[in-house]
């Protein structure tokens, strides 16, 4: 009896000391406290089981906070009330506001210290330009920011008797088959269909004339927009073309982003030019119809003069580290964690156990909840270029990605916003034909400059 | 001697303080309310206008150095005439249209009618600019009911959103359209308060309907007008919803107002001190607006004056 009872006192003290070298581990990297917008769970619930899963994975305890609306606002709220968070996110412009007022950490020696973060196979050097400042690094990544690139409604095009893969590459190309297009396309359907009013997806198109978007660095430090130069008058005008033509549609002045969406995924518009996800969004959004009655199928868009597509990525989505953080060491190590594979895996397929269960041969099979997440808790397509989907992308998507090589980062600086407004203002105005190309140029050029985004 | 005379005057005071005092208590929460919830982030706003911002650590005093930034911004300065220009102009509008509607329903005679009228126009008061911009944006668009009409009449398609000179026209129109009906409401209310032997007397004098409405109905509605255009004074600088919901690049130079600019600078781009300075002017420029609307309706005047 007194035997047994010492080996019972044995047993539980060694079960103590067990869980205590546990949960010693478990917060060896102490506690990390994250405000997220796009990343996590989907709900409050989901958002528990994702930073318990993160922080299992970091080796401390997380706390995430998502707010329900206006993120801009509560960042604003929650920094100048002197909140300490260690991971913000952020999209790039919001960075440089934040970096202009000293609010952030430099991490220039933390990434150079990562042998994940460093390792260029993982994370391309110049991947970083996108959060430096003056050569000094001031945030880490969501998820690989993709491209975006022409996706044509295959079933229309092949009623027009058009081969997709044929399209001659040019601007006359292309009004040509948004012209046949819209001869089978039935009432309401449209060649083309964008969203100006943010100038964020015209680049396929100025790629005929060779001009990247948005605002360029050149060798000798300044500054330009080659949208707003004389070389872009010739692809002003030929959307001017399709406007007065009745090819483009006239909601693209005015429309958003959704609109273009949900007309192109009910067979109302030829074209449009659209993330490399929502390629393979657009198909599974079609249900049974695809691929009878409705494929996306993704193209490059025009030839430059040097025989190049050229097509544009997005503004980094990134996390930063407030120049208050109680843990920059915590917060590194959530970054470093999401450039990995299991990082990869929990920021797009999600939970395991509540998105998906991997079964003995490591393959993947989707619950119903994660099937309806479509892969996406913040990261599509996670930070490292190693990472290997488990599960595949959805219809198209892979042919999308290919097209990656052809795409550059689009540089963001604090006036981005500045030159999105300009552009879209006159091009709007070249479009509807309030301007012509040359004065709408010249006005663009006047603003940008008394702005100083031309520099 | 001094302490003596003081002390009729200390203790009227007192007197005073202890007669009304159950009302002065009553009215304690609303000022502490105000203090904490009004001046006090108004004081803590103008102290902020003189500072550098840093969201994180100690701001740093710069003087007026934001409100030479402010003043230099070729976009606060247009944001600036925009409100102005489109807030007085609605102003006068809807008080007109408003004043029309009132002396409409109060020539209804039936009931039903009038009440059917009177819920009508006063609906779209209730709705949010989310709503109401949403609804005109479709009604306004090139494929939308007003396009298809001209189309229909043989005319023309006009881009409402797209070409600039039409920007304010758009934003007069939808913003008279939603707020007539409440200014109809309260003129309406100041009608029906009019002794109808006034309106017996001038019949009987060979006064036609016509001559009643201008010769009684306008100038005893005209407290109310003057109220209505104080009131309203207040809030020609502060269209938000609106514009937010409803501008667009092509016509923002013509629409785009101040408090749009502040939200821009200090929500989006984060640039708190500019921001708050342009709120320091609103507020200013709100008084000084105010101040002259009342002096120009002489609105402590009466009627005969």
């Amino acid at each position: 009896m007194k035997k047994t009872g010492f080996r019972l006192l044995s047993l539980m003290l060694a079960l103590l000391m067990a869980l205590s070298l546990t949960s010693a581990l478990a917060e060896a990297n102490g506690e990390i406290k994250i405000l997220t917008n796009v990343t996590g769970g989907k709900d409050d619930a989901e958002m528990l089981l994702f930073a318990e899963a993160l922080g299992k994975a970091v080796g401390a305890k997380v706390t995430m906070e998502k707010p329900a609306a206006n993120y801009g606002d509560v960042v604003m709220q929650k920094l100048g009330a002197g909140e300490v968070y260690d991971l913000i996110y952020l999209n790039a412009p919001q960075m440089f506001y934040l970096q202009e007022q000293g609010a952030l950490t430099d991490l220039t020696d933390y990434v150079k210290a990562s042998p994940i973060l460093s390792d260029t196979a993982v994370i391309p050097a110049d991947e970083w330009e996108q959060v430096s400042v003056d050569g000094r690094i001031y945030a880490g990544f969501n998820k690989t920011e993709v491209h975006r690139l022409v996706n044509i409604n295959k079933v229309v095009a092949e009623k027009a008797g058009i081969d997709v893969d044929a399209i001659e590459p040019t601007l006359d190309g292309y009004y040509e088959v948004m012209k046949k297009m819209k001869e089978v396309g039935g009432e309401g359907f449209y060649g083309l269909n964008a969203v100006i009013k943010d100038a964020w997806d015209l680049q396929p198109w100025f790629a005929s004339a060779g001009l990247k978007a948005g605002q360029v660095l050149n060798e000798d430090g300044s500054i330009s927009v080659p949208y707003a130069t004389e070389a872009a008058i010739p692809v002003w005008e030929w959307l001017a073309k399709l406007y007065a033509e009745g090819l483009l549609d006239p909601d693209s002045l005015t429309g958003s982003s959704g609109d273009m969406r949900g007309k192109f995924n009910t067979g109302k518009t030829a074209v449009v030019v659209d993330w490399a996800a929502w390629t393979g969004l657009y198909n599974l959004n079609a249900g049974e119809a695809y691929p009878e009655q409705f494929e996306a199928y993704p193209l490059p868009g025009t030839k430059g003069p040097d025989g190049n597509y050229m097509l544009a990525r997005g503004d980094a989505s990134i996390w930063v580290v407030p120049a208050n953080a109680a843990n920059v060491e915590g917060a590194v190590k959530v970054l470093e964690f999401f450039a990995t594979q299991e990082g990869g895996e929990l920021l797009s397929l999600g939970i395991e156990g509540h998105d998906y269960t991997r079964e003995a041969d490591g393959s993947v099979t989707f619950t119903e909840v994660g099937r309806s997440h479509n892969k996406d808790h913040g990261a599509p397509f996670p930070v490292s270029r190693l990472y290997k989907d488990p599960i595949g992308f959805p219809p198209n998507v892979e042919l999308a990605m290919s097209y990656l090589p052809y795409a550059s980062i689009q540089r963001s600086d604090a006036l981005t916003d500045m030159y999105r407004q300009i552009v879209a203002k006159y091009g709007t105005q070249i479009v509807n034909g309030t301007l012509s190309g040359a004065d709408g140029i010249a006005a663009m050029q006047e603003e940008l400059k008394a702005e100083g985004v031309i520099k | 001697m001094q302490d003596s005379l003081r002390a009729p005057g200390r203790s009227l005071l007192r007197r005073r303080l202890k007669q009304y005092r159950s009302i002065y208590l009553m009215i304690l929460p609303v000022l502490v309310y105000f203090l904490i919830f009004s001046f006090y982030p108004l004081i803590l706003g103008l102290i902020q206008s003189l500072q550098k911002e840093r969201l994180l650590g100690t701001p740093q005093f710069i003087g007026l150095k934001n409100y030479e930034a402010l003043f230099r911004d070729r976009n606060f300065l247009q944001a600036l005439w925009n409100s102005f220009y489109i807030g007085s102009t609605s102003l006068v509008i809807n008080i007109m249209m408003g004043t029309i509607l009132a002396l409409s329903l109060n020539e209804l005679r039936s009931r039903p009618a009038k009440a059917a009228v009177q819920t009508v126009t006063f609906l779209p008061y209730l709705f949010s600019w989310t709503v109401v911009g949403g609804v005109w944006i479709y009604v306004l668009s090139h494929n939308g009911l007003v396009n298809g009409m001209l189309d229909a009449l043989g005319l023309e398609r006009v881009s409402f959103f797209t070409v600039p000179a039409w920007g304010r026209p758009v934003m007069l129109f939808t913003n008279a359209w939603k707020q007539s009906g409440y200014f109809a409401v309260l003129l309406l209310a100041s009608l029906v308060g009019i002794d109808p032997e006034v309106y017996e007397a001038a019949h009987i004098d060979g006064a036609s309907r016509m001559q009643q409405i201008g010769r009684i109905s306008l100038p005893m509605m005209l407290p109310t007008v003057k109220t209505l255009l104080l009131l309203g004074a207040t809030g020609v600088l502060r269209n938000f919803d609106q514009v937010l919901i409803m501008s667009r690049p092509a016509i923002k130079d013509k629409v785009g107002s101040v408090l749009l600019f502040i939200y821009e600078q200090g929500i989006l781009k984060m640039k708190i001190g500019l921001a708050t300075s342009a709120a320091a002017v609103v507020l200013l420029a709100t008084f000084l607006i105010a101040l002259a609307v009342r002096k120009a309706s002489r609105y402590e005047g009466s009627l005969y004056d």
